[in-house]
């Protein structure tokens, strides 16, 4: 696990979006973030978590060109993005946010869905194609529906195809499973790994639930009053107790789940798994274990 | 089709009502060409400032209320829209109909003030009554039976950019703020705003709701306004629908008004 200045360390592979160090001033003058550093890579699904306010949505909407940072820069696929090249940013990285009914305005869902692409200069046919297909992806089949009228669930579905009928490298998406019932929540999980999986999009997700992020992130940025205070794998960030405490965070379910195991001598300590599959399947192999050593006894 | 009650009041046009008409409505009207539409409403705009005959006027207004109800528009909720504009049409009129030179019908005598109303005062308020609600219905009707993506396409037709631009996104963003309005009216009913009495009260109450609404759908609108530009909008809205041009039944419909609209304009037989 790397402490801040994650910029300062060399890099395994080109990043695709490596954004250095930049500052982000409101207005009102308030700091939205400090100094923050990120890096995505190719094909990995990353994770923005910090609580309420801790910068998380203003460090995102850096990666699209809607916000500008006063300080630093940020570089997609080799290129620094400037003033001139924000249009260009938005063709690569797709950016979902929060409340989709911000997003969501156009009378029609397919009228919704098309504008991206229309924007992109598209003619309307392949627009429209571009945008069934979309459709197709997330599984929303109801076109002329007013998107005012959808549930939360769809609503995201279909904020959600707005941005992949662009045909984005990198998706980003902002808190994508706040305010979801629990089915909701997991057909949203399974669109974006089936999105990374099978489109091959590079996906970074903002969030304050870690048994979301624990279940779906290669790697994680944990961010503090604006600041980017740690970067790891999900077992470097989980099993840290204190910069959890320092980022106003709890562990995931299945973390405290097993620790609970080996407090009470079921399992090994220093396993660190971080899914409910694998703590299910380490449970599994010690009762296998046991009930071998019994049989040879 | 089922219609949405409005919680602003069955009085205020409810976006919701007019967007699903004008999105899914299957009527003839519906399938006609929106150049047809936009030329008979510029005929009316005409009309109604030449005419000043009331019989014109009045077989004007039947043929649109006819026009209307080919477009399968809801009835009842017209008659509702219609208090809005028949209400700023009598503030409007009290200025104009008293003491016209006439017949005094009623006079009413205020510290030495004379106030006559007349046949003529009378008809002059019926008359801008009727003209108003021509207006009124045939802009209803143009709307709720043209879909947004077409309207899209005439409004930049026929203004120049950037205000083609701000007049769609206005009429986008008239539902968003419609929608906020509603909400905020549910949350304070939900917490006794209904009770509150008086006239000074509710007009507290709902002065209220209606600045923070505002406050609330600028913010909204600003927050829309970067979704549109995360997904590549630069400032231009995308025509993605052309309307069908009119057909030769519309072209003749609507030559054959013109010629009849000059010919009694003309020949003085409606003025």
């Amino acid at each position: 696990m790397k402490r801040a200045r994650v910029c300062d360390e060399p890099d395994r592979e080109q990043p695709l979006v490596h954004v250095d160090c930049i500052s982000h001033v409101y207005a009102d003058g308030s700091i939205g973030v400090h100094e923050a550093c990120l890096k995505l890579f190719d094909g990995e699904i990353l994770a923005v978590c910090g609580p309420n306010g801790s910068g998380k949505s203003t460090l995102l909407q850096h990666l699209n060109g809607i916000l500008r940072p006063a300080e630093g820069r940020i570089i997609i696929m080799g290129k620094t993005v400037t003033k001139n090249s924000a249009n260009e940013l938005r063709k690569i990285v797709g950016l979902v946010f929060q409340d989709a009914d911000s997003q969501l305005f156009a009378p029609t869902v397919l009228d919704d869905v098309m504008f991206g692409p229309l924007n992109q200069g598209l003619k309307p046919e392949e627009a429209k194609e571009r945008a069934l297909q979309a459709l197709n992806t997330v599984g929303f089949t109801e076109l002329s529906k007013a998107p005012h009228h959808l549930s939360g669930g769809e609503k995201r579905l279909v904020a959600i195809a707005g941005v992949i009928a662009m045909k984005p490298k990198i998706l980003v998406v902002d808190e994508p499973t706040s305010d979801l019932d629990p089915v909701n929540a997991e057909n949203i999980e399974r669109l974006l790994v089936d999105l990374r999986d099978k489109l091959g999009l590079s996906v970074v997700i903002s969030t304050h639930d870690m048994d979301l992020a624990a279940r779906i992130a290669d790697r994680l940025y944990v961010l503090r009053k604006g600041s980017v205070i740690a970067e790891g794998s999900p077992q470097e960030i989980f099993y840290n107790d204190a910069l959890l405490g320092e980022a106003r965070l709890k562990p995931p379910e299945p973390v405290v789940f097993y620790r609970s195991l080996v407090k009470k001598g079921i399992l090994e300590s220093g396993l660190q798994p971080i899914r409910r599959s694998e703590v299910i399947s380490l449970l599994a192999k010690r009762r296998e274990a046991i009930s071998t050593t019994e049989r040879v006894e | 089709m089922c219609e949405n009650i409005s919680d602003l009041g069955g009085h205020v046009p409810d976006f919701e009502t007019i967007s699903m008409y004008s999105e899914k409505g299957q009527s003839p009207l519906h399938r006609s060409s929106p150049w047809t539409k936009i030329a008979f409403l510029l005929l009316l705009v005409l009309v109604v400032v030449t005419v000043q005959n009331l019989l014109v006027l009045l077989i004007v207004y039947a043929l649109v209320l006819l026009a209307y109800w080919v477009g399968g528009l809801p009835k009842r909720k017209l008659l509702k829209w219609y208090l809005l504009p028949v209400f700023f049409v009598l503030i409007i009129a009290v200025v104009f109909i008293f003491n016209e030179p006439g017949r005094i019908l009623v006079s009413i005598d205020f510290y030495g003030l004379s106030l006559g109303l007349t046949d003529a005062g009378l008809l002059l308020l019926v008359k801008l009554l009727v003209k108003s609600l021509i207006m009124v219905t045939f802009s209803f009707t143009l709307v709720m039976t043209t879909k947004y993506a077409q309207l899209v396409y005439l409004v930049k037709k026929l203004l120049p950019s950037p205000i083609n631009t701000m007049f769609l996104l206005s009429y986008r963003f008239s539902f968003i703020i419609s929608e906020n309005m509603s909400n905020m009216l549910k949350a304070v009913r939900s917490r006794g705003g209904a009770l509150v009495k008086g006239v000074l009260g509710k007009s507290r109450l709902y002065g209220a709701i209606f600045a923070t609404s505002l406050i609330h759908s600028v913010e909204k609108a600003e927050r829309v306004g970067k979704a549109m530009e995360a997904r590549g909008f630069s400032g231009e809205l995308p025509v993605y629908q052309t309307p069908p041009l009119p057909s030769l039944a519309g072209v003749l419909l609507i030559t054959l008004s013109i010629v009849l609209f000059l010919v009694s304009y003309l020949g003085g037989f409606i003025v």
